[in-house]
């Protein structure tokens, strides 16, 4: 059992299973250029991926891919595990050091960023490309309601180069390109904003995006709605793992006469 | 091409040549001359880049590769040692330089289109992080490829692999900055951080490529040859990366 728990949590776990997380990344990267995979991959961004694994138009192939993506993930979680657990007593018992305590620390925070990350893909609910002309109304979940109550669209957008075609969000100017959104619950209203390009609603783990608009007599907009619960977790935990590392650098900088030369951090 | 700007380009590719011709030839004076010169010309049109379009200049392959080339060469005059040998970490570093400005000479040599959303703080981030991180990662490389090159042979050499490493760990702080940044810029945008195509699984796979050279077992030489071959090309895989995302 020791031997066991010893290899799980060796480093050279980590080098194969990052080796292999570097393959597998790799195949998905071609995946994804091939004309066949990448319409799959259009379809793991517009819902979560919980609700995707269960969807039976979706190839086997990709599937696969995202569970052995998943699955490396979990060795690597698992190892990181098994040796943080050593080093931490390691750390107590023998040898402390800020730097080494600190390492820890950034390991720990990296599988909690890890972990949230993962979350995000199947928790919550999100939906895509949502088009919806003014007044109308979208109910992402019982009781909760999204209406459009206003919708501005500068002249030069409703009426672009090639008739019929819709106005790229990146080229529309957002100060005078916007939409009013407002956010209900139980029928009351409980927060309303103007959304542009880049500045989003959000009311809790709730989140109202403009996408974009659609052109013609009646103008309408392209929404993206979200609830990530474990979203302001990860967006925490990230820039402290971050800022781990940076005082970790700044303690090792100058190298210490003393010990051995580590490549690792 | 936006004549002055491209002319701007090749005056400094040919003086870079020369430093590094220069530094080949043993002759440290003219490299150092020529050094600091080519850098102020660099500072020079990086900023005329930044007043014409009035973005901050990292928004096409021309414009951040310009921005890290100048990192680059204020990096390599302030944490390299100016000596007499005809290879050393300069000599790596201008070779670099050299490989960057060869690459432009494919792209367009302009400015890019301003843009609603360039002045939008996660976006400039995200972009001025990327060509800080390549900067910083192309200064490691040049650190490895002198530490493989006096293996064994110099008794600095243990000096050589740990600034190599610093380098790399700042670099991969200034990519985690940038990732931190793109990942508002994305939410922000698209309702997401996290989207399955091309640029997201890149940006995996150089985070995923950093963690393996920081998790390479062992403490021998064995093991430490490897930690710098591997560390040396980090910078090559980013650049490859970013360059395939930047369609000429």
């Amino acid at each position: 059992m020791k031997a066991l728990g010893e290899k799980l949590g060796s480093l050279s776990l980590t080098t194969t299973t990052l080796i292999i997380l570097l393959l597998w990344l790799s195949g998905g990267i071609l995946l994804n250029a091939a004309p066949t995979f990448f319409p799959g991959f259009e379809s793991m961004n517009r819902t979560l991926l919980s609700e995707w694994l269960r969807s039976p138009q979706e190839r086997i192939f990709l599937k696969s891919w995202f569970i052995g993506l998943c699955l490396c993930m979990a060795l690597l979680g698992l190892n990181l595990i098994f040796c943080s657990w050593r080093r931490f007593f390691n750390l107590l018992k023998k040898n402390f050091s800020a730097a080494k305590a600190l390492m820890l620390l950034v390991h720990f925070l990296f599988g909690f960023v890890a972990l949230g990350h993962f979350s995000g893909f199947m928790f919550g609910y999100r939906y895509e490309d949502i088009r919806l002309a003014q007044g109308q109304v979208f109910q992402p979940a019982p009781g909760h309601g999204i209406k459009v109550e206003k919708i501005q669209m500068a002249d030069a957008s409703r009426t672009p180069g090639s008739p019929g075609r819709s106005p790229s969000v990146f080229d529309l100017n957002p100060r005078q390109n916007f939409a009013e959104v407002s956010l209900s619950e139980e029928g009351k209203e409980s927060r309303r904003q103007e959304l542009s390009f880049l500045t989003p609603l959000r009311s809790g783990a709730q989140q109202v995006t403009l996408r974009g608009f659609t052109a013609g007599s009646d103008p309408k907009v392209v929404l993206a709605i979200s609830n990530n619960p474990t979203l302001q977790f990860f967006l925490i935990l990230y820039p402290l793992m971050i800022a781990g590392m940076g005082l970790h650098l700044a303690i090792t900088w100058r190298k210490n006469p003393q010990r051995t030369n580590s490549p690792t951090p | 091409m936006s004549e002055p700007v491209a002319i701007g380009y090749f005056l400094l590719f040919f003086s870079f040549i020369l430093v590094l011709a220069f530094r080949l030839l043993g002759w440290p004076r003219p490299e150092r001359v020529f050094a600091w010169g080519a850098m102020v010309g660099n500072a020079l049109l990086v900023g005329s880049l930044w007043v014409l379009s009035g973005h901050v200049p990292v928004f096409n392959l021309f414009e951040s590769f310009l921005l890290a080339v100048f990192m680059l060469v204020v990096l390599t005059l302030v944490f390299t040692e100016q000596g007499p040998e005809r290879l050393c970490i300069r000599t790596w570093i201008w070779a670099e330089v050299i490989l960057l400005f060869g690459i432009l000479l494919f792209y367009p040599k302009t400015r890019a289109p301003e843009r609603f959303y360039d002045k939008d703080l996660y976006v400039v981030l995200f972009h001025v992080g990327r060509a800080a991180a390549l900067a910083v990662m192309l200064s490691a490389s040049g650190f490895y490829a002198e530490f493989l090159r006096t293996f064994r042979r110099s008794a600095s050499q243990d000096d050589l692999l740990h600034m190599g490493r610093n380098f790399l760990v700042l670099g991969t702080i200034l990519f985690l900055i940038s990732e931190y940044a793109g990942i508002l810029w994305c939410l922000n945008g698209w309702g997401d951080f996290w989207r399955w195509n091309y640029g997201f699984l890149s940006s995996a796979f150089i985070m995923l490529y950093l963690m393996l050279v920081f998790h390479l077992p062992g403490r021998g030489l064995v093991s430490q040859r490897m930690h710098s071959i591997m560390g040396a090309m980090n910078s090559l895989v980013f650049l490859g990366i970013t360059v395939s995302r930047s369609a000429p």
